[in-house]
């Protein structure tokens, strides 16, 4: 899945729309099916902007709840994939004026309520493919090698304690992992 | 390793971005793409995959954990909405959404029982506004709200609550408000200058601002702004919701499915009944009340450290229960551990390098002009704060224009904690009695000297407004303001010797304590320049406050930016913007670092005269009387706190009590309304409103000890003399809290028989925990509030890794037991693994404890004895403090999964309150004394009516 085609843009909007109008019916499930579908991609996206993994699953979990509130209340976004990232943004924003202690001067420069313009739409899109190349990629690794990356960033492992795991030197796992990494870079870059 | 090329950097940059190569490659790559533009653009692709990777494979549990999250909220929205009828509920929302900013919101008045006023009242005008009223004509379809329109000048608002909208139109946006105070100046267009601007000072409520350019939303404290044509802005405090981002709720397994059991016929059906009766001679009323209750409290043996505690039990040959006190009190020991080793290396330093730096400004700078009243301003905040600089350094040398002998005297008087004493600095009396050093700030010169400080920063403002009905004369009040402004002005140009900016280092200390016990709604360093700039008083105006329409000027913006503290539940009247000042208090001004208003103080502020009616009968304990003989009631107790907070239990026992006994009258509601009233804004807050800073979250965790229990707990929960243990166990655990927290939070003696200890058999071998009293919800909110004490204070910055250490070791042994909990109450058996975390737990108490032994002199953190005050009554010269002491020990009788019956023992907490005269308040030492004196104090009476007959044994 490189691109979207304008009528493939089209059908998911349509299941997010009967998904939204579901979820504001009262329907928790609707929102569940929502966030499978586009949590990958919001924290790609919050990932770009702020680049600290650790923070980018705070930052998706307000974003989500946001939306959910929102649409609990009765709010009916036309579009929610922008609509989804549009608050995303804003999370970015505050957290990112929150990095600098900002209590003082009292008359610091006041935050921007407002989104400011972006495509989102193309964001979204650039996540999506993004995430749909690195599962073709990885599917693509021997088994074996998708268990090292497993062991890695999934479980949070050095590469010292993944050798003593599998019963193989340090310096074959890294070698493993490095090939590993190479492989999905080229896959991701290339426009297949 | 040597010097690496660009085509050897390519080779190891995966590796590298992975964190995965050793210490010298790591070095090497480093170097090379410091000096390489090309790696390092390439490095930051590489960082994306690493990124994606994380989160890919991250993204199940992340999702499941989301997911809970959702329905967490969900479910409390669903249940707040059926319970709150529509009126309630928005107003309810309202309050929500204001309790970011701190405690404010709970002194707006109440939407319920308005009586039916106009839905807008322009409250004032500036002289010379243009605007007017257009009853609904130009209201949109479907939103018949009045209109008002604004063109110039300035107005105050208020929109009161439960009636429609209201519309303001400016020529930069329209502002929609309901239930809501603001003030709205308008600056219009100038010819060939900048275009016409609206600002909006939020004082109460939300109001939202709408433009072509967009939308914004500000609540209580904050302020919107927008130009012709530009997109509207807000300036927010962001502390407020900084904080509560560290705050994950940890979502509970399983439901309780323990079968229900009748008591069982007579004790010696427990299968540890010889073990049991040899360890204690039980009297029979003492046994009686264990086989039908299920449980018994017996007077402790004079330990006041849980691990001796547990060390002594283990002798007993009785399987011993962890109980919910003891893991309250291990959490309490170590949040009080880690403010005080902050105190000590981060607070304490940063707050003496301010004090010097700021000094050495404001004695270097000349002031803004030289008249004789800015002379005298600046000799006053000089000696301001060399009060300060000799309580944390005694050696510090002090300008020569220092009133050293003032300096002297008011020093005094702090050290001392004395009454009411004249201060000659500020040209008034102040009460320092209720400030003495307690807990661990007690036990160090250094700590010693810093609890002074930081109480003289936060207890002796610098008044706003003097004349008649005031503390100080109005010339006086003039110069502490100028004084105040000197301190405002020079904290934002001072730089401190090791480069820092004195405000990075203000707002270090700021942020910190904040975080331990809230945000403050006091006037600061903030606000006081905020208002010399919008009174256009900055820079070189600043010379032109001591024309007194300035300073009215001033005054007037510092008011604005103080959230609504309206007591009455009544519309607001028609007044002046001067009148407003009334509404600030006798002791509005300028604080270094202002006081932190906490839910407890509010609660008992609102259930206590005038806000209470008189009372129908006499004697109960919060009964007084007032200087001019009428009865009222006085004094709060603990419990009105716990039934604000939802107990039916404490609102049961407050009615036997008679302290429930007060009714409508003077103005006032009786008590069953007031505290009504007060049940339904505390429990319009959600858990993330509950969890905006440390204090807050743990009145939040304590909620789960004032819920009844139904079935599918084990027998001794279900019992009402339960509930009443576990109100005893909440109180003890808060009052020790509030001791800690004293120097950043608001604020008799009885006498009964002693306790006795059982005496305990010599060891005979060494039985282990095989119980956790179950109390999930409890475990899990202290375990959440562990993490956002660890995560928000490493994200300042300030945890040291000792620090960082003590609370994972906590977080361990919290999610260890909250896994034992809920697989008591599913009625399952322990794993393996599950049982030797159960054997292991007294061990990581026990280790628990020793990293909390004594670091100051005669103060522990795990040490259970503690006292505070908590209210202080002006009318009856009065304190109410409360105080924890001995432990006490619990036999409680519950079934294992096989059915069979078994008797545990566990420590529980022990709790006290009284009332003293204002002055005379007890204080550590004295307490100490008491406790281990023959006769020691008494107990509240309520705390009786669970048995607590039991006698030594063998």
């Amino acid at each position: 899945m490189a691109t979207v085609t304008p009528d493939e843009r089209l059908s998911h909007e349509s299941a997010d729309a009967s998904l939204v109008a579901r979820c504001v019916g009262g329907d928790r499930a609707a929102f569940h099916a929502l966030t499978e579908r586009y949590y990958r991609a919001v924290c790609g996206f919050l990932y770009k902007r702020v680049q600290q993994p650790d923070l980018v699953e705070d930052l998706a979990q307000e974003t989500f709840l946001e939306a959910f509130r929102a649409l609990c209340d009765g709010r009916r976004p036309e579009h929610f994939s922008s609509w989804l990232f549009g608050i995303a943004v804003n999370r970015c924003g505050k957290w990112l004026r929150r990095k600098r202690l900002p209590l003082f001067p009292a008359t610091e420069p006041p935050e921007a309520a407002s989104v400011p313009f972006l495509s989102l739409a193309e964001e979204l899109e650039e996540q999506q493919r993004l995430h749909a190349s690195l599962e073709d990629g990885l599917a693509g690794l021997p088994e074996q090698t998708r268990q090292l990356l497993h062991l890695k960033h999934r479980q949070g492992k050095t590469c010292e304690q993944i050798a003593a795991e599998v019963g193989q030197p340090v310096g074959t796992i890294k070698s493993q992992l490095s090939r590993a990494y190479k492989t999905l870079r080229a896959r991701m870059s290339s426009p297949e | 390793m040597s010097v690496l090329t660009c085509p050897e950097v390519e080779e190891l940059i995966d590796l590298h971005a992975a964190g995965a190569c050793d210490a010298a490659t790591d070095a090497a790559v480093r170097r090379h793409l410091a000096a390489c533009p090309d790696c390092a653009r390439a490095r930051r692709e590489v960082e994306r995959l690493q990124g994606l990777l994380d989160i890919h494979y991250r993204a199940p549990e992340a999702l499941e954990r989301l997911r809970t999250r959702l329905d967490a909220d969900d479910s409390g929205r669903r249940e707040r909405a059926r319970v709150l009828p529509l009126l309630r509920r928005a107003a309810s929302l309202a309050a929500l959404v204001l309790l970011s900013v701190g405690l404010a919101l709970l002194m707006r008045p109440s939407g319920a029982g308005l009586p039916s006023a106009e839905a807008v009242a322009v409250v004032w005008a500036s002289p010379g506004a243009r605007w007017s009223e257009s009853a609904g004509a130009h209201a949109p379809r479907g939103a018949a709200g009045p209109e008002i329109a604004l063109d110039a000048g300035e107005l105050w608002l208020r929109v009161q609550p439960g009636k429609c909208s209201v519309k303001l139109r400016t020529p930069a946006g329209v502002m929609s408000a309901e239930a809501a105070e603001c003030f709205v100046a308008v600056r219009p267009a100038e010819r060939k200058g900048p275009s016409a601007e609206v600002r909006i000072a939020v004082r109460d409520g939300t109001v939202r601002l709408t433009n072509g350019q967009g939308e914004a939303r500000a609540r209580s404290g904050e302020v919107l702004q927008a130009e012709a044509g530009g997109v509207p802005r807000r300036q927010i405090e962001a502390l407020a919701l900084r904080f509560g981002r560290h705050y994950q709720p940890v979502s509970l397994k399983g439901r309780p499915r323990i079968p229900t059991q009748p008591p069982p016929g007579a004790l010696a059906w427990v299968t540890n009944y010889a073990a049991l009766a040899q360890a204690f001679h039980l009297d029979p009323s003492a046994a009686e009340q264990l086989r039908a209750s299920g449980f018994v409290v017996l007077p402790g043996g004079g330990e006041h450290e849980l691990a001796a505690t547990y060390r002594r039990l283990q002798a007993l040959e009785l399987p011993i229960l962890i109980t919910a006190d003891t893991l309250l009190h291990v959490t309490r020991g170590h949040l009080d551990q880690t403010l005080h080793s902050l105190e000590e290396r981060v607070l304490l330093p940063d707050l003496s390098a301010l004090t010097e730096a700021l000094l050495h400004t404001i004695d270097r700078t000349p002031p803004p002009a030289n008249s004789e009243t800015w002379q005298a301003a600046r000799k006053q905040a000089l000696g301001y704060l060399g009060v300060a600089l000799r309580a944390l350094r005694p050696e510090a040398e002090l300008p020569r224009d220092v009133d050293a002998a003032a300096v002297a005297e008011a020093l005094t008087a702090l050290r001392k904690g004395s009454g009411p004493v004249h201060v000659r600095l500020l040209g008034r009396a102040i009460d320092f009695s209720l400030h003495r050093p307690q807990g661990h700030y007690a036990g160090s010169a250094r700590l010693r000297g810093y609890h002074a400080a930081m109480t003289w920063f936060s207890q002796a403002p610098l008044l706003l407004e003097g004349g008649p009905g005031h503390l100080v004369a109005m010339d006086e009040a003039r110069r502490q303001t100028l004084a105040a402004v000197l301190l405002a002005e020079a904290l934002a140009r001072t730089a401190l010797p090791d480069g820092r900016k004195a405000t990075v280092a203000w707002e270090r200390i700021y942020t910190v304590t904040a975080f331990f016990t809230g945000l403050t709604d006091d006037l600061g360093p903030q606000q006081y320049r905020a208002a010399l700039a919008r009174a256009e008083l900055s820079g070189p105006n600043l010379g032109r406050l001591t024309d007194p329409s300035r300073l009215r000027a001033l005054q007037l913006e510092l008011v604005k930016q103080t959230p609504a503290r309206d007591t009455r539940e009544e519309p607001v009247q028609a007044t002046t913007p001067a009148g407003l000042l009334d509404r600030l208090g006798p002791t509005a001004g300028f604080r270094l670092f202002g006081r932190r208003l906490v839910p407890d103080t509010y609660v008992f502020d609102r259930l206590t005269y005038p806000h209470i009616g008189p009372p129908t009968r006499t004697g109960q304990f919060t009964y007084g009387r007032a200087l001019d003989g009428r009865g009222v009631r006085a004094l709060p107790r603990g419990l009105d706190l716990l039934a604000a907070l939802g107990s039916e239990r404490a609102r049961e026992l407050l009615h036997e009590l008679g302290d429930d006994a007060y009714a409508a009258g003077d103005g006032a509601p009786g008590y069953p309304e007031a505290l009504a009233a007060l049940r339904r804004q505390l429990g319009g807050f959600d858990d993330v409103d509950w969890n905006r800073n440390l204090h807050w979250s743990w009145l939040f965790a304590m909620k789960p000890l004032l819920a009844a229990r139904g079935t599918g707990y084990p027998p001794f929960m279900t019992s009402p003399a339960y509930g009443t243990r576990s109100l005893n166990t909440a109180l003890a655990s808060w009052a020790h809290r509030r001791q800690d927290t004293a120097l950043y939070t608001q604020p008799g003696a009885l006498e009964t028989k002693v306790a006795k200890m059982p005496q305990i058999a010599p060891p005979r071998g060494k039985s282990s925990a095989s119980y956790v009293e179950p109390v999930p919800e409890l475990y899990a909110r202290l375990l959440a509030l562990t993490r956002m004490a660890n995560k928000g204070l490493a994200e300042m910055g300030v945890l040291d890794e000792p620090a960082r250490q003590r609370l994972g070791a906590l977080e361990k042994l919290l999610s260890g037991v909250l896994a034992i909990a809920e697989k008591e109450l599913a009625n399952e058996a322990l794993t393996a693994d599950g049982q030797k975390l159960l054997a292991g737990l007294l061990e990581r108490l026990d280790s628990l404890a020793a990293a909390q032994g004594p670091r100051a002199e005669g103060y522990a953190a795990a040490d259970t004895r503690s006292v505070a005050t908590v209210y202080t009554d002006p009318h009856t010269g009065q304190v109410l403090q409360v105080a924890t002491g001995l432990l006490d020990l619990g036999l409680f009788l519950y079934q294992q999964p096989n059915g069979l019956l078994e008797v545990g023992v566990g420590p529980v907490l022990s709790y006290y309150e009284f009332k003293r005269p204002l002055g005379q308040a007890v204080t550590e030492a004295p307490w100490r004394r008491l406790l281990a004196a023959p006769g020691g104090p008494e107990r509240p009476t309520w705390t009786r009516s669970y048995p607590s007959a039991g006698k030594g044994a063998p």
